[in-house]
């Protein structure tokens, strides 16, 4: 490495598409949010910026304690959570020809990683000392494992769609993901790819706990939620990962099934990538809040396997016959 | 390294593990109680130091140890009762040798009277395996065996009339087993004339013979049900139940060494496995080992039963990772031996530190039920994190030694394409989170604080679990140092099946080189979380000079969920409550899967007997 790359490497970790470029993007991308929500409901909405002042306000309160909570678990999986949300945004292909870690994005590691958060909030839940704290948990594990089923699934079928005919072996870095995008088009073309892609937009409200799959962590939930036993700085925390996780989730499903290069520009390729990450966000999240009501955790699982997990299955058929 | 001496290192091995046996049992009196605890660290350093050593001579000499019982020329190995040390079962017999050394280390605290005889019979226990790894002789193999599962009856408990059922029941099922292997071992010999090993592969080559075929399912669902417990998973998780203090971390990794060893000499070496098309049954055997073991650790409440149902579930891991081997001798589907090895190096770190921890959460508790259970992060908090170390290298998290295995298995996987299976391995991943969570909920879980008493553990017992956990990470983060410097080596000798009987001079064609540097990495990851880590703390103190507070004063305690005192919380039992009422339709069919009575065990294993030769028979009717 010489020094023009270890400084392009650390404007990468630190600056774009790092660390201060992800949380800035990722307060926005809910403000965003947000306020098309609104604006579908006919109101005028909260600024933007709201989720940016939300951050400070709790980034400058204390850190509050329970008493019976097992401190530095408590404190740790937040945290823990954070950083490896901040560690998946490094292996995102934003420019076209530069990996920060080259070929190392692996699609098992990024699966493992996306469920991360959620495994994070348990342990803190768990760790909590409340005594509620085993009915918030039961809930998550439900929506855990209904949401996972079909998402290893959407991976295995792209996983299959980009190594079809490959005679060296089955590669999972995203770059091969990314690398068969750009010589053939972005797989959202391809009739297979067409099942597994829906079924991912369903699953983008479950993943970042967004209404109406919110049922594991919204303060209207019974005893409020998984984050519910966080107040202050840890809240912050935890409110901050959830905006990273904004941008993690829906670039993943750009780079899955929407990657494309609009000019030889980097710029302008970014750029159009960052605008679908925002549209993905619109439609997934703000859309579907706006169109649905809450649902029963009973209603969330049967949702999750008839529709998505279906989806998904059909798309994994469509590739077998190589469609 | 030819030089005589050298060879005969496997056998001082095992003298040293009998002879020791031995002593301990004499020692085990109280005038001499005070050597007792030298002579066991004596012995356990000693196998530690030998085993080395000898892996030392293996892997950088290139060189394997035969020792003939009769004279030292390697010539006529083939006709004389040897032992046969090469690159695989070196490797076994120093991840053994690792785990032995952790489990007397934790034990030193333990140390008395009443309990000493057990160390003699785990002593013995190890000095089998030992056999059972080194003999290059079938019936020898076969008799160790034999002492293995004897040593372990021994170390059950039979304090009370359902232990003695259990118990009574693994020794019946146990000497059925022997009769399968007994009768495959015996049919060998009867029709080539032999118990040689290097002599039988020789002499069968590619025979599929209506014999040979017999002997194969003979051998393969002997040593399986008897070693593997696969589906006899109510058995191995009874009598692990039943077993004295913490034998099992021991046992049930001696086991499963053995199992593997078992089956990859069966399927690899004296059988060509891929000649029979056994891929196929070892993926479904090891698909089904995941997922009956993972349902059963859901609903169990026993700490003890959770982890074994655990331990057998990563077992069908390797189970799945031999099927993939088998597939093809191509380098994707080598993939497959490398993640079983490598699987079998990370379980024995992470079993035992479950065990380890189970152990002391069981003493500090007074029960090993989760759902009486509470209050122990106020009592120690290294054992937490060993338990947490142990619980993410199962689940097979980043950064640890779990998830490169399970890595090699799923990439293995997909390219042979079974997307069952494939679904059920990764998903296997959240399953045993949830079953572990429940262990978790448990000991942190709050019940009363005034039972609270803090229990500090002692040293030997600390370092123990501090070298495992270590360990889980090291060999998390460093896959490629333990892929060149010995998985490299192990798979293309079980590949080369001439190679055994030419001492490990191998032709060479099997020669691989893993290269996982550029898809898995640990230190990259590692890296750049610490990177990132240093960013945030650094935004941290920033924020703290410009608003002018000190760190210090920003935590506070809350009382917030006192108000609840008198109400009581979930249990463990209970988180899987939702599951069960949302998923129970789903695998029901899983949680009827018992195999309770003896008849049944039987039953079981004459219907795989016979389903057995049926799939062979006609795999390779088909095959032509």
């Amino acid at each position: 490495m010489n020094i023009v790359e270890i400084l392009k490497f650390i404007v990468c970790i630190l600056i774009f598409p790092g660390v201060i470029f992800v949380s800035l993007f990722g307060f926005i991308l809910m403000g965003i949010e947000e306020k098309m929500y609104s604006i579908m409901q006919q109101r005028h909405g909260s600024s933007i910026l709201q989720p940016i002042y939300d951050f400070v306000k709790f980034s400058s309160k204390g850190i509050t304690l329970p008493s019976k909570a097992f401190k530095s678990i408590f404190i740790a999986a937040p945290v823990l959570s954070m950083v490896t949300t901040l560690l998946m945004q490094m292996y995102i292909p934003i420019f076209s020809n530069y990996f920060i870690w080259g070929n190392s994005s692996d699609i098992i590691f990024i699966l493992i990683l996306m469920l991360f958060p959620i495994i994070t909030l348990i342990l803190a839940q768990a760790a909590s000392g409340n005594r509620f704290a085993g009915i918030n948990i039961s809930r998550a594990i439900v929506m855990l494992i209904s949401f996972s089923i079909p998402l290893i699934i959407i991976f295995i079928s792209v996983v299959y769609k980009v190594n079809e005919g490959s005679e060296s072996g089955i590669s999972l870095t995203l770059k091969s993901i990314y690398d068969y995008q750009i010589k053939y088009g972005p797989l959202i073309k391809k009739i297979s790819m067409i099942p597994a892609a829906i079924s991912f937009l369903m699953l983008i409200p479950a993943i970042l706990g967004m209404s109406p799959f919110d049922i594991y962590d919204s303060n209207t939930e019974i005893f409020g939620g998984i984050s519910s036993v966080f107040g202050g700085f840890l809240l912050g925390v935890v409110k901050f990962t959830k905006a990273v996780n904004f941008v993690i989730v829906s670039s993943i499903f750009v780079t899955l099934f929407f990657t494309f290069l609009v000019s030889s520009i980097n710029i302008l390729n970014i750029v159009v990538f960052y605008i679908i990450v925002i549209i993905v966000i619109i439609i997934s999240i703000s859309f579907v809040k706006s169109i649905t009501s809450k649902i029963k955790i009973e209603q969330a699982v049967s949702f999750f396997i008839k529709v998505p997990t279906v989806l998904s299955i059909i798309s994994l058929v469509l590739v077998y016959f190589k469609l | 390294m030819n030089n005589d001496l050298y060879q005969t290192l496997p056998l001082i091995l095992i003298v040293v593990l009998f002879i020791g046996a031995l002593l301990l049992n004499i020692l085990n009196s109280k005038k001499y109680f005070k050597m007792h605890k030298y002579v066991f660290i004596c012995i356990a350093s000693l196998f530690v130091i030998i085993s080395i050593y000898m892996g030392y001579v293996v892997f950088h000499h290139n060189t394997t140890f035969v020792y003939l019982f009769s004279n030292f020329t390697k010539n006529d190995a083939l006709k004389e009762i040897n032992l046969y040390v090469d690159y695989f079962n070196m490797f076994l017999i120093i991840i053994m040798a690792i785990v032995y050394i952790s489990f007397v280390i934790f034990n030193l605290v333990n140390l008395n009277e009443k309990k000493s005889k057990y160390y003699s019979i785990i002593t013995i226990f190890i000095g089998a395996l030992t056999v059972f790894l080194t003999s290059g002789d079938l019936f020898i193999t076969y008799i160790a065996a034999e002492i293995m599962v004897l040593s372990q009856a021994f170390l059950l408990r039979y304090d009370q009339v359902s232990n003695m059922k259990d118990n009574l029941n693994y020794i019946v099922f146990q000497c059925i087993c022997s009769l399968f292997i007994f009768s495959g071992t015996i049919i060998l010999y009867v029709f080539f004339g032999t118990f040689n090993i290097g002599e039988l592969i020789k002499v069968i080559k590619d025979d599929t013979s209506f014999l040979v075929i017999s002997s194969l399912v003979f051998l393969l669902s002997g040593y399986g049900a008897k070693l593997l417990f696969m589906p006899f998973h109510n058995i191995l998780s009874k009598i692990q139940y039943n077993s004295e203090f913490n034998s099992s971390s021991v046992t049930v990794i001696g086991t499963f060494i053995a199992g593997i060893y078992a089956l990859v000499r069966i399927s690899f070496t004296l059988f060509n496995g891929n000649k029979f098309h056994l891929e196929w049954l070892f993926i479904i055997w090891g698909f089904l080992i995941i997922i009956i073991s993972v349902m059963k650790a859901l609903v169990e409440n026993s700490l003890k039963k959770i982890i074994t149902y655990i331990a057998l579930s990563e077992g069908g891991y390797f189970i799945i990772g031999i099927g993939i081997s088998l597939f093809s001798y191509d380098t994707p589907m080598q993939l497959g031996a490398y993640g079983a090895i490598y699987h079998m190096l990370n379980m024995a770190f992470f079993i035992p530190l479950l065990y380890f921890c189970e152990e002391i959460i069981e003493k500090t508790m007074g029960t090993d039920d989760v759902d009486k259970m509470g209050n122990i992060r106020y009592k120690s908090l290294l054992l937490v994190i060993c338990f947490l170390i142990g619980i993410f290298s199962t689940m097979g998290i980043p950064m640890l030694n779990g998830f490169v295995s399970k890595w090699m298995l799923y990439k293995g996987l997909l390219n042979i394409g079974f997307i069952p299976i494939i679904i059920i391995s990764v998903l296997g991943f959240l399953l045993i989170f949830i079953s572990l969570i429940k262990v978790l909920y448990a000991i942190l879980n709050v019940k009363n604080k005034q039972d609270v008493k803090k229990v500090k553990l002692h040293n030997s017992v600390s370092i123990s679990m501090m070298f495992l956990s270590l360990m889980c990470i090291i060999t998390g983060l460093f896959p490629q140092f333990i892929i060149n410097n010995f998985l490299n080596s192990i798979v293309a000798s079980i590949y080369d099946r001439n190679a055994y009987m030419n001492h490990g001079e191998s032709e060479g064609k099997f020669a691989t080189a893993l290269n996982i540097e550029n898809e898995i990495t640990p230190l990259k990851w590692l890296f750049i979380l610490v990177l990132i880590g240093i960013i945030l703390y650094l935004a941290f103190i920033i924020i703290k000079y410009l608003t002018g507070r000190s760190l210090k004063n920003k935590f506070h305690e809350e009382a917030v969920y006192d108000l609840n005192e008198e109400v009581d919380g979930y249990t463990s039992s209970e988180l899987i409550w939702s599951l069960n009422n949302n998923f129970g339709k789903y695998f029901k069919i899983f949680k009827r899967f018992k195999t309770e009575s003896l008849n049944n065990y039987v039953f079981i294993l004459l219907s795989i007997f016979v389903s057995l030769t049926i799939y062979i028979a006609l795999f390779i009717r088909l095959g032509g």
